[in-house]
């Protein structure tokens, strides 16, 4: 068997590739920042049991956590604008959908991997010592202040290892953008390979863009954890 | 066209043996049929797709179910269409009955993957002859001409060529050989799904302006209820495409047999009448197909 690379020379298709890995890279941004924002505040919600809200907060993760990240993105690219959240282009006039396939990827991915992201962080405060909350407690810091200056930074430190999972799948998931018509590596692979029948090269370049991907997210990841690392205390980085 | 046909003619040892083959089968004589097989095996490979599929007894065919007057879904469940019939009529010619016959629902991206991966024995849904895809598959006898792209679009949309689709937002499919040309040659930009239920529900949202699309599945969708009284096919087409099968490469015998099964439903009338009962409108194509074939049946 022979690997036919010859359509990567086809200038057409490598603006299709760049301009889709431009996309990915993007949407997992964007992504990720959504999914701290809402694991954060999640978890907040839930750790101080803030009335009602704590009950909302644990529905929705069970809700978006439980439901495969497809159904939601056809969800919110599909049936929001049925049921009216849709605006006006000022150009045309006509009623046009809220969210454009990108912000329906990132929102899908920033719901899914948040709401795992909560239940992540949460378990990551649960593992701070009662002694150091305790401590600082006796030392005059509001529940707040404790939260802020204490549980949240050593909570945050102790679920990097699980959030470099949930960042990594955040990364995979972004994959199913192609199917909502968001122009990603994945869409731009797909027409490649319809044209040039070359399937297996061009899932295996797709196959070495996504590690490459994934494995600097790791990287990324590792040095963060590294670089706030505390002395002495956690999880030993190897 | 029907160039098999002609070759029919030329007795060669191998064509006369398949002929009779044919008309063995026609009789439903299984045992002589598989006695003809035997005794073709030396000029094939070993155990070659026709075999396989007598052996199986069953044929199986990649099909369309989203794709009305091809393959779709009728009311009661069935699936329905031009070529499902053509593949049930295929299944009667090389195994007896037209209930021999595995409808396997594949979309445009997947096909001819499907079929080299030896999932399907053969496609028959709405693929269009190329010779990109000529390099990878084997094409059968060609049975349909299919207007390439139209665009639908609002009834009050002003546009009289294909070069004023520049800068719009056209929704397609993904794997449609026309992406390309919209993109590169006209300048749309486009916004391909991966099935036209989706397409569809994205026009209507207004994620695009217009829909650019195989002709046949626009004009019956142009006609229907509430989609009638607000759109209109804008532009016509500016290709058409021969339709035909697909075989996996290098199974001559399985080739023929399925192009002498397409030539004899064509004489049958199985595509023309499926055109006025799927209301795909009646083709000039299509009654010159019937007629040339039915005269080279009656020749042979």
């Amino acid at each position: 068997m022979t690997l036919d690379f010859n359509w990567l020379a086809d200038p057409f298709y490598q603006l299709w590739l760049l301009r889709g890995l431009g996309t990915t890279v993007l949407m997992g941004l964007y992504g990720i920042v959504l999914m701290l924002v809402i694991g954060i505040a999640g978890a907040l919600c839930l750790h101080f049991r803030i009335p009602v809200l704590d009950t909302v907060v644990t529905v929705l993760v069970e809700l978006f956590r439980n439901t495969p990240p497809l159904v939601q993105l056809f969800f919110l690219y599909f049936m929001l604008s049925e049921i009216g959240l849709t605006l006006t282009d000022p150009v045309t006039g006509r009623s046009v959908p809220l969210f454009s396939g990108f912000t329906c990827v990132v929102l899908s991915l920033g719901l899914y991997n948040g709401a795992i992201a909560v239940e992540i962080i949460r378990s990551g405060l649960l593992a701070v010592p009662p002694q150091t909350v305790e401590g600082a407690r006796s030392l005059g810091y509001t529940r707040l202040q404790t939260f802020r200056h204490v549980e949240l930074p050593i909570g945050l430190r102790l679920s990097m290892p699980a959030m470099t999972n949930n960042v990594v799948s955040l990364i995979k998931t972004s994959s199913q953008a192609a199917l909502v018509a968001v122009a990603d590596i994945m869409y731009g692979a797909t027409q490649i390979m319809l044209e040039t029948f070359r399937n297996l090269e061009v899932m295996l370049l797709i196959w070495v863009i996504y590690i490459v991907i994934a494995s600097l997210a790791v990287m990324a990841m590792r040095w963060i954890g590294q670089a706030f690392r505390i002395p002495g205390y956690g999880t030993q980085v190897s | 066209m029907l160039s098999t046909t002609a070759s029919f003619q030329s007795a060669t040892a191998s064509t006369l043996l398949a002929g009779g083959f044919a008309r063995a089968r026609s009789l439903g004589l299984a045992a002589v049929a598989g006695a003809v097989a035997l005794l073709l095996t030396p000029t094939f490979a070993e155990a070659d797709q026709l075999e396989r599929v007598q052996q199986r007894g069953k044929l199986i065919a990649g099909i369309k179910n989203d794709y009305p007057g091809f393959g779709s879904i009728d009311a009661n469940g069935e699936i329905v269409g031009v070529e499902i019939d053509l593949a049930r009529f295929v299944a009667k010619e090389l195994l007896g009955s037209e209930d021999a016959v595995e409808l396997v629902p594949v979309v445009a991206s997947n096909r001819i993957e499907l079929l080299n991966a030896g999932r399907i024995d053969v496609i028959f849904a709405t693929l269009g002859v190329n010779a990109d895809r000529a390099k990878v598959i084997d094409f059968t006898e060609e049975y349909y001409h299919m207007a390439g792209i139209v665009l639908l679009a609002d009834k009050d949309m002003e546009i009289s060529s294909w070069e004023e689709v520049k800068g719009l937002q056209l929704c397609g499919i993904q794997g449609n050989l026309y992406n390309r040309p919209l993109v590169e040659t006209y300048g749309a930009e486009t916004v391909l799904f991966t099935g036209t239920a989706e397409m569809f529900k994205a026009f209507q949202d207004n994620r695009c302006q217009a829909i650019a699309f195989d002709g046949p599945i626009l004009n019956m969708k142009v006609a229907e209820d509430g989609w009638s009284d607000k759109y209109k096919i804008a532009l016509d087409t500016f290709d058409y495409i021969p339709i035909a099968g697909g075989v996996r490469k290098g199974e001559p015998a399985f080739l023929e047999a399925v192009n002498n099964a397409i030539i004899a439903a064509e004489a049958a009338n199985v595509v023309a009448d499926g055109e006025k009962n799927y209301n795909l409108g009646v083709s000039e194509y299509v009654t010159n197909r019937a007629k040339q074939a039915a005269e080279a049946l009656k020749g042979e």
